[in-house]
């Protein structure tokens, strides 16, 4: 597996080991999210882009790959405000106009919503206990958390949802294992080529003089 | 002879709060409640449309959502809201007989259309919700 999966997987992992049922978190960029399903705060996180630094790059071998992972946060909300009073039957007027004054728009409280979603998700990810990630040491490098951006409301309405994007930046190294299905032969070292005398055409059998590798492909 | 804008608005009346309207209760800013129409006793009601066409943002497809719009007569309100006024309203949360009257909130400065001149003001409610509560209900 591609070290960009494993890092997104550790990522997720780690989202929602620390989420304390704050938020939903999903390993996959979602099509369609209604904003009744985010009021529950929703975080998904998907592999972007990559990018192969070229003064690190070398035909063979392990491949330096910086990897952006973007982390999406969605919420919704409703306004809120003192139904007790707004319900009750035997409210003044002066009481209900001091509910309806205190009454938060929906706007305000998506806002506030997704302030703290970002406040929890980076809280998480820069804490220096998940430095790794959960990962073994060394894995990833460079690691940080390049951009947080938040987005404008999406619908005005019943529910008002709100957005915001984290992007988080390593670098990992890519081992290169073959395409599934398609294994590569096995390397051959054969130690007994033999010299051949140009002017003879004849081949010395019993003196091994060169080394070939054949398949070689690391 | 009856000028054209004041037949318009009767006709509308009767579109608004004919026999698709769906009573509705507001409560100004001052905390007065309507639940009659002006200067009657029958119930105040309008249109409200529950869903509105739109399209999704990430990939432009369209869609149906549920963002109900109430459309209420002018000459049917006590008091007409100004902008920048917050009212509460209750009403039905589905047009489906029965459904249940939930709480709501609009301002009354989100009339973009702006159909005042002939008598009908339009608004869009959010879902007002306990401040404690986490979930909205439908």
């Amino acid at each position: 597996m591609m070290q960009y999966r494993v890092v997104k997987n550790a990522i997720a992992e780690l989202l929602f080991n620390n989420s304390l049922d704050r938020f939903t978190v999903i390993g996959r960029q979602l099509q369609n999210k209604s904003a009744k399903e985010a009021k529950d705060n929703i975080v998904q996180l998907y592999y972007t882009d990559g990018n192969f630094p070229e003064n690190r790059y070398r035909p063979r071998g392990a491949k330096s790959h910086d990897i952006n992972i973007s982390i999406d946060l969605t919420t919704s909300a409703a306004a809120t405000g003192d139904l007790s009073v707004l319900n009750s039957e035997t409210a003044t007027a002066q009481q209900k106009a001091v509910a309806i004054a205190a009454i938060k728009d929906a706007t305000q409280v998506a806002d506030d919503k997704i302030d703290d979603l970002i406040e929890w998700v980076f809280s998480i990810l820069t804490d220096t206990r998940n430095f790794d990630l959960g990962l073994t040491p060394g894995t990833i490098a460079s690691q940080r958390i390049g951009r947080i951006q938040k987005d404008t409301l999406l619908e005005h309405g019943g529910l008002v949802v709100k957005t915001a994007m984290i992007q988080y930046t390593c670098r990992v190294s890519e081992e290169i294992t073959g395409d599934i299905g398609n294994k590569p032969d096995p390397a051959v070292i054969d130690s007994t080529t033999q010299y051949q005398d140009p002017d003879t055409t004849t081949a010395t059998k019993d003196t091994p003089v060169g080394i070939i590798v054949e398949n070689e492909n690391t | 002879m009856e000028k054209l804008r004041e037949t318009i608005e009767r006709d509308l009346g009767e579109t608004l709060e004919g026999d698709f309207a769906i009573p509705v209760q507001i409560t100004s800013p001052d905390g007065e409640t309507q639940i009659y129409k002006k200067n009657s006793t029958v119930l105040l009601s309008g249109q409200v449309l529950y869903f509105t066409r739109s399209e999704t943002s990430e990939t432009g497809e369209p869609i149906v959502v549920n963002l109900p719009v109430l459309t209420l007569r002018i000459s049917s309100l006590e008091r007409i809201p100004q902008s920048g006024e917050k009212w509460e309203l209750k009403m039905p949360i589905s047009p489906v007989a029965g459904a249940q009257i939930h709480n709501f909130t609009f301002m009354a400065d989100r009339s973009s259309e702006d159909g005042t001149d002939i008598g009908f003001m339009r608004f869009y409610p959010q879902h007002l919700e306990a401040e404690s509560s986490g979930d909205y209900e439908s």
